[in-house]
């Protein structure tokens, strides 16, 4: 094989690989058009008025918190408001350094409670755990740090009383309803362990006593980029793989789990960036290895806000820890992969995020520097450079364009003068940068991966302007 | 393709590609803008359809007026919803005018038209019409919906059908119940408390004891587990029997504690009692959960000894029941901690006692 050759053929794998990546999105979005339609469809019934009954079952709301000082207090509130008939909040003050637990304290007049603590799974010592006087409902686990937010949730597990129990990071903005939404696959389906929803963008919304009142778009380059990416991670794959019952991940930051199956499963582990997904998969592993019938749904709605990182150097650590976590979660659980009894997990879902997500950044990387390499030293046309080049992006702008779409014909959140021509010029032009960047970071942590580098928990830093406007 | 020019074929083919994809992107871009277009339209005549039939419908809760204004084709999607709505939030005469407003307008046939489209959110507003509409001439088609449609359709038909014919409708929802698991009990529970109670009873009773018979070899009884639970429904007197009978009989688990669950004389307690020493500790736990209910001072040594249960939930039921037995001496019990040799059991009446106190 000689030089040119090799480099031939190595061109044709990338434009191969470019090719099938995006056509496997395309056959996503096609198949997450026709769900969220008959998903759609049902939803003219939440028109009328609905009554609680007492047949909806109780939820431990489990909110770990690190150093979270300055949100915490609202973000509880606005929980403990939450539409739904049978309710307790669990915080974990995972060792903060900083007042969140004084200012528990202030807050709800929080006492010492004889807490007959229970460790079902695994988590560092816990210090005390203290109850509201303002609301009965609420508790605070106050333990030693963990150093992750598995092990704060593992804590929170082990003093949740109800059959569910829902994780909610102490930033994430919630829907008056959305638990009662996140409950209701449990309600149809006794199999189902594990549910979770669409998570969306905070920056730029108006925010009301914790809550979401008017969807906008963030006004800052970077959230509304990510704006973009939260539309085509949570639209495209996990409503198809739901349809499957293979949902890859149910976000950290508001999901809802069977105490009893992730107790069963040993709860979250603490040595993994995306213990998230970790668990997801695990349940599916477990599951599908013993035979035992189970669903994990997912709900287009969306539930969840949260706020996106607003500098570079945030967001790269953000993604640099997602994409390790995403290989750790894949490594731990290979097992699974084209096992006999692996199912859509197994055979669909787990060799797609390998192949399309796993590796991508490398593909990709490796691509965009072979072509820019090669056409530098000329082993590469200038017909070839323009074409790789116009086919990486043209492929890029119609997923984007596909995410906006299927946005546009369901849930149509962004209604504000000139909202959808921003999010059209966006999906058009985070091609040209933005998604070679994010590449590049998601490469770093594949090497941070394979390398074993000391996994290190970031830092986010929050601008949170709901927080400053004097709301509670 | 690495060194070819543009007149090479595969070089060429990935461009032309590429062109495509661009192409695809001009003519989503393009449904983009129509589908926004459309949306604001639809926006606009939901807010016409708005203002114009909610004074109609509000006036039409006290008095129909002898003239009412057509009823557009266009419109009739978003009367239907408004209609709908306001039927759902009201009670009685107020119901019965609105029903009256509806068939003046030809609201049935428009809903049964709806009725046979394959988009199933005008079959969902149709089967809700209809039921409000008490339109009797559907009831055949509800009840074949019933059994095997999909989850949200079948539920919505027997909501109809029980809105329309209770006596006919209640017997087949309850068999259904028993069978669809996709079926929520809190919906259930919803659409039979628009029935009086005191009918709900005798079916509810006929209908445990069609599924005890029907159960009677080794199959797992979670149908029967389902009916127990609807209890709340029910008078508790009418049902109290099927339940003590279900009780009695049932070898699975889940009608098992569904029926303690279900328990509320304090005659039945001794059955709790004997339960109280199951081999599975969710029963156990169950039967310590209806001792706290119906259990009386006498109960105070057994659930004192279920503190040392093995199992956590058993001895938290059971310190919840200690803490909510009647007659007993609150400051005695608030020194049972001290006096208990088990730390577990000790520290499980503290938590218990610290619950109390903050309720």
């Amino acid at each position: 094989l000689s030089w040119h050759d090799a480099a031939q053929q190595a061109q044709w794998f990338f434009f191969a690989y470019f090719v099938v990546l995006n056509l496997a999105y395309v056959a996503l979005n096609a198949l997450a058009t026709l769900e969220l339609r008959k998903y759609l469809d049902e939803r003219v019934l939440d028109l009328l008025p609905r009554a609680h009954s007492p047949y909806e079952p109780p939820v431990s709301l489990i909110v770990p918190a690190y150093n979270e000082e300055t949100v915490i207090c609202s973000s509880v509130l606005s929980m403990l408001q939450l539409e739904y008939p049978e309710l307790e909040v669990i915080v974990v003050n995972d060792g903060s350094t900083d007042g969140t637990l004084d200012a528990l304290s202030r807050e709800f007049d929080l006492v010492p409670f004889p807490e007959a603590y229970w460790r079902r799974v695994q988590s560092k010592p816990v210090r005390g755990v203290y109850r509201s006087k303002r609301f009965p409902n609420l508790r605070v686990v106050d333990k030693e740090n963990g150093r992750s937010k598995a092990d704060a949730t593992n804590a929170g597990i082990n003093a949740a009383h109800f059959p569910l129990f829902c994780v909610v990071d102490a930033d994430s903005l919630l829907d008056r309803s959305s638990l009662r939404r996140v409950v209701e696959p449990f309600l149809h389906d006794p199999s189902v362990i594990a549910a979770g929803g669409t998570v969306r963008i905070a920056n730029g919304c108006e925010v009301r006593n914790g809550f979401v009142e008017a969807v906008r778009l963030p006004t800052r380059m970077l959230p509304l980029l990510q704006v973009m990416e939260y539309l085509r991670a949570f639209l495209f794959s996990r409503l198809c793989f739901a349809a499957l019952n293979a949902v890859p991940i149910v976000s950290g930051a508001f999901g809802l789990f069977s105490t009893r199956a992730v107790v069963e499963a040993g709860g979250l582990r603490s040595d993994t960036l995306g213990e998230d997904m970790e668990l997801v998969v695990r349940l599916h592993r477990l599951h599908r290895l013993a035979g035992r019938p189970y669903r994990i749904a997912f709900l287009p709605d969306p539930i969840c806000w949260t706020e996106a990182p607003e500098s570079l150097g945030v967001l790269h650590g953000q993604r640099t820890r997602w994409h390790r976590g995403l290989c750790e979660s894949l490594a731990i659980h290979r097992a699974l992969v084209c096992h006999p009894r692996g199912g859509a997990p197994g055979w669909l879902m787990l060799p797609f995020m390998i192949v399309f997500e796993w590796l991508s950044p490398l593909i990709e990387a490796a691509g965009y520097v072979f072509i820019v390499v090669g056409f530098l030293c000329g082993v590469v046309t200038a017909a070839g450079f323009w074409t790789f080049t116009l086919l990486a992006v043209s492929a890029g702008m119609l997923l984007s364009m596909s995410a906006l779409l299927l946005e546009e014909r369901s849930l149509h959140l962004y209604r504000g003068r000139g909202e959808l021509a921003t999010l059209c010029a966006v999906a058009l032009f985070e091609n040209l940068g933005y998604r070679q960047l994010t590449a590049l970071w998601r490469l770093q942590g594949l090497w941070q991966w394979a390398t074993g580098a000391q996994a290190r928990w970031g830092t986010m830093t929050r601008t949170s302007t709901w927080q400053k406007d004097g709301q509670p | 393709l690495a060194f070819g020019a543009i007149s090479d074929p595969f070089l060429a083919g990935a461009a032309w590609f590429s062109v495509a994809m661009l192409a695809s992107v001009a003519a989503l871009l393009a449904t983009i803008a129509v589908l926004r277009i459309r949306l604001l339209k639809r926006i606009a005549r939901w807010r016409e359809a708005t203002a114009r039939w909610s004074p109609l419908l509000a006036e039409c809760t006290e008095r129909v007026p002898a003239v009412l204004p057509p009823l557009a084709r266009r419109e009739a999607e978003m009367f239907l919803v408004l209609w709908c709505k306001a039927q759902e939030s009201l009670r009685g005469e107020a119901q019965q005018r609105l029903r009256q407003m509806a068939r003046t307008l030809g609201a049935g046939p428009i809903a049964r038209r709806m009725l046979a489209l394959r988009r199933r959110r005008f079959r969902l507003l149709a089967l809700v019409t209809l039921g409000h509409l008490r339109e009797a001439s559907v009831v055949e088609h509800l009840m074949d919906l019933i059994p095997d449609a999909p989850t949200v359709v079948s539920m919505t038909a027997a909501q109809a059908l029980v809105r329309i014919d209770p006596a006919l409708g209640v017997p087949r929802v309850l068999a259904a119940t028993a069978r669809r698991r996709d079926w929520a009990l809190g919906e259930v529970a919803a659409l039979l408390r628009e029935c009086e109670p005191e009918h709900i009873g005798p079916l509810l009773s006929a209908a445990i004891r069609a599924e005890m018979r029907a159960h009677a070899d080794d199959k797992p009884a979670f149908g029967l587990a389902r009916l127990l639970r609807l209890h709340l429904c029910a008078h508790a007197d009418a049902v109290r029997a099927a339940v003590l009978e279900a009780l009695d009989g049932a070898r699975d688990l889940e009608p098992l504690i569904a029926a303690l669950d279900a328990l509320f004389h304090p005659q039945d307690a001794d059955r709790a009692r004997r339960l109280l020493a199951h081999g599975e500790w969710e029963v156990r736990a169950a039967a310590a959960r209806a001792l706290g209910r119906l259990g009386g001072p006498d109960d105070f040594e057994r659930l004192r000894a279920a503190l040392g249960d093995r199992s956590w939930w058993v001895r938290y039921r059971a310190a919840q029941a200690l803490c909510s037995l009647p007659q007993l001496d609150a400051q005695a019990l608030s020194a049972l901690p001290g006096r208990l040799t088990d730390a577990f059991a000790a520290d499980m009446l503290r938590h218990a006692l610290a619950e109390r106190s903050a309720a």
